[in-house]
């Protein structure tokens, strides 16, 4: 044991007089998590999207019906923008916005007359939650004309037809007749809305409603295991500089076990990683609001799957040919893993395809279950299920390392 | 003691060691002389355990490398030929690392790590970081890690590459301490000057076979009491070659278009003769040295070529 303890602390005096290292590997998932808090969540407010509506028609109905996005809670989530048509695709191609909406010439005239007419919409494929929200928002509103015309189709087909001709404004008469016939079909209905024939009663049986979700809740535990990740990938990287500069061999050649080695990087690693956890998932609990009591057993969670992490990427440098390619290889596993494993981008944001992917990702499977423990959902049996899990992958992990380098890596 | 018997290491069609065998006493330094590639690291990576040798029997202190790596490896001290330190940490924590290695601690390392510091005169730069150290400063102090734990063998592979002369002229000087105290220390080098002044026994290494070993004397004996003569120029080999046989006491050892070099009985006296015969086969001549026997005209007599190719 006291070999392992030298091991680590070593490790850990070289990297505090390093620490410039370690905030590189820190200082990437925090700059990013700065970036998204400046432009989506000062103000506790899900992201924003922008909408562009190209506008062809002109008319007080297009304009009523473009109004609808800037309204209410839509309003807080989309930026409505009025655009030329050209102009609304050349940007949708820049990936400028979430969508775009083409209302045609005639739409107003056609929607009053119940003739049909055809909206587009194009969404930018990037993006799925705020896309699918206008898609939907628009289905709603379809669906309401369809019902508008089924009440008042026939005073709208006459408003349509404008007033009469030599005349710029409805007669009074016409206005009064039109509102009597509105009004009592309204009426006639009234007896229908108000109250309401049928009531839907909700009851939700099993878990807790789940906590509402904000900003820091959704991105920043995603980064706080991509910093994991990263520093995991940057003390593995400390294999191949022990070898260059012949400190390993000299290890090595020593009188003590060749896993005390592994076994100090380890416990270094663990230190750093738990850290690097608690620090990042305290920021997290106090800018979500989550209830204190959940920050260690996070924590302790995050901790050990980076640590599973630096095994794993551990070996990678092991069983590479060279420095160059260990690094070249680093790179390759953890940069698609951060991207897909809900480092960058959370999970629930992702197109469906590659959060499926997403969760199988060690980082991603990892990520989840912190989201549980940080949500109040995770159950004791089911985390200490995977815990275990978690400890036989590092002892097959750190079984296979120890091995590598007591076979020739270090020669 | 060290015992070497017909070791042998391959990494694929490569046999960088080729059934070589030695033995080093106690309180003697062994010298592996060879260029680069001849196997003296692969020799070296064997005996302290972190190379399986493929054949062949290796013993420290009695105890089997393999079998025993442990034991073996408990009073074996190793300055690799990499400045190996970490360079963030201090002299001192660096000397503390090593000797918590070989199982050192309390006041007994903190003891050794000050005699360490002042034997390698670097006291007062205890606390600095090794990286601002100089090369000739680090090398000291590899070399001083490699002996805190005051092992019984040392195996110092290349410890003086890349020294300023100063730094080097002390090295030498501390593993020749280290041999007076007793210690058993195997040495390799390139540099024949090295080899020379530092070893008592010296084995001549070359593609990962052992040519030659004995004391110096021993092996100087085996060239005679020929001068070295190398001649630089311009030379059409045959036509030199033809030409010099007929030179008494000479005895070609490397030729080819731009140099000759050979072994000559009574050189001073002869060279005009070599010059004279060189000219006639119409050789141009811009260079001659002529030197006393050295381990350079031993290694180029056993291996056809000289040590720093």
């Amino acid at each position: 044991m006291r070999a392992v303890w030298l091991s680590a602390w070593k490790d850990l005096l070289r990297l505090r007089r390093d620490p410039g290292a370690l905030a590189l590997w820190v200082g990437i998932p925090l700059f990013v998590v700065v970036l998204m808090w400046v432009l989506f969540g000062r103000s506790g407010a899900a992201p924003r999207g922008r909408l562009l509506v190209a506008d062809e028609d002109g008319s007080l109905v297009s304009r009523l019906a473009a109004s609808v996005f800037g309204q209410g809670p839509l309003g807080e989530m989309l930026v409505v923008e009025r655009t030329a048509r050209a102009e609304g695709e050349r940007r949708m191609r820049r990936g400028e916005a979430s969508a775009l909406l083409v209302i045609p010439k005639g739409f107003g005239r056609a929607l009053l007359r119940g003739e049909p007419c055809r909206l587009t919409l194009i969404k930018n494929p990037a993006q799925r939650i705020l896309p699918g929200i206008i898609e939907e928002t628009l289905a709603m509103m379809v669906e309401g004309a369809f019902y508008l015309q089924a009440m008042w189709g026939e005073e709208l087909r006459e408003l349509a037809q404008g007033p009469p001709e030599g005349a710029t404004t409805f007669p009074d008469a016409t206005v009064a007749e039109l509102s009597v016939r509105m009004n009592r079909i309204g009426a006639g209905l009234g007896g229908w809305l108000d109250p309401p024939r049928i009531r839907l009663k909700t009851e939700e049986t099993g878990k807790a409603p789940a906590e509402p979700v904000n900003f820091a809740a959704l991105f920043a535990p995603g980064m706080v295991m991509l910093a994991l990740l990263f520093v995991a990938q940057g003390l593995g990287a400390d294999f191949w500089s022990e070898r260059e500069s012949g400190t390993l061999r000299r290890t090595l050649a020593g009188p003590g076990p060749r896993w005390a080695l592994l076994g100090g990087k380890l416990a270094a690693a663990g230190a750093v990683l738990s850290g690097v956890s608690l620090a990042g998932l305290a920021g997290v609990v106090w800018a979500a609001g989550i209830p204190p009591v959940r920050l260690l057993p996070a924590a302790a969670w995050s901790g050990a799957a980076g640590a599973v992490f630096f095994l794993l990427l551990a070996l990678v440098q092991l069983y590479a040919t060279s420095e160059r390619a260990a690094h070249i290889l680093g790179s390759l596993v953890v940069m698609p893993l951060a991207l897909v494993g809900g480092g960058l981008f959370p999970l629930e944001v992702m197109p469906e395809s590659l959060a499926r992917i997403g969760r199988w990702t060690p980082n991603g499977w990892a990520l989840i279950q912190l989201k549980a423990i940080l949500g109040g959902a995770a159950e004791p049996q089911r985390l200490a299920l995977y815990g275990a899990g978690l400890a036989v992958v590092g002892a097959a992990a750190f079984l296979l390392a120890a091995r590598r380098l007591s076979r020739g890596f270090a020669a | 003691m060290i015992e070497v018997e017909e070791l042998r290491k391959s990494y694929g069609e490569l046999a960088a060691v080729d059934g070589v065998s030695f033995r080093v006493r106690a309180g003697e330094v062994f010298g592996l002389l060879g260029p680069n590639g001849a196997g003296k690291t692969t020799t070296i990576g064997c005996l302290s355990g972190l190379l399986a040798p493929d054949g062949g029997r290796l013993r420290i202190l009695g105890h089997e490398v393999g079998r025993q790596g442990s034991a073996a490896r408990e009073r074996l001290g190793l300055v690799p030929q990499e400045i190996a330190l970490y360079e963030e940490l201090s002299a001192r924590e660096n000397l503390a690392y090593w000797g918590g290695v070989y199982g050192l601690r309390g006041p007994d390392l903190r003891r050794r790590i000050q005699e360490a510091l002042e034997l390698i005169g670097l006291e007062d730069r205890a606390r600095d970081p090794v990286r601002t150290f100089s090369g000739g400063m680090k090398r000291r102090l590899n070399f001083a890690c490699g002996i805190l734990h005051r092992p019984a063998v040392l195996l110092l592979d290349e410890p003086a590459v890349g020294v300023d002369p100063q730094s080097r002229v002390r090295l030498l000087e501390l593993v020749r301490e280290q041999a007076r105290s007793g210690v058993c220390v195997l040495y390799t080098t390139h540099y024949m000057e090295e080899a020379e002044a530092l070893c008592d026994r010296l084995g001549v290494l070359d593609r990962g076979k052992l040519v030659a070993q004995g004391t110096l004397e021993e092996l100087r004996a085996m060239l005679g009491e020929r001068d070295l003569v190398r001649v630089n120029g311009s030379f059409h080999v045959e036509a030199a070659r033809r030409a010099l046989a007929g030179v008494e006491g000479l005895e070609i050892l490397q030729a080819d278009g731009t140099q000759i070099v050979a072994a000559l009985a009574e050189g001073p006296r002869r060279l005009p003769s070599v010059l004279a015969a060189l000219a006639a086969a119409g050789a141009e001549v811009r260079e001659t040295r002529l030197t006393q026997p050295s381990l350079e005209s031993l290694f180029i007599k056993l291996t056809g070529k000289e040590l720093r190719e």
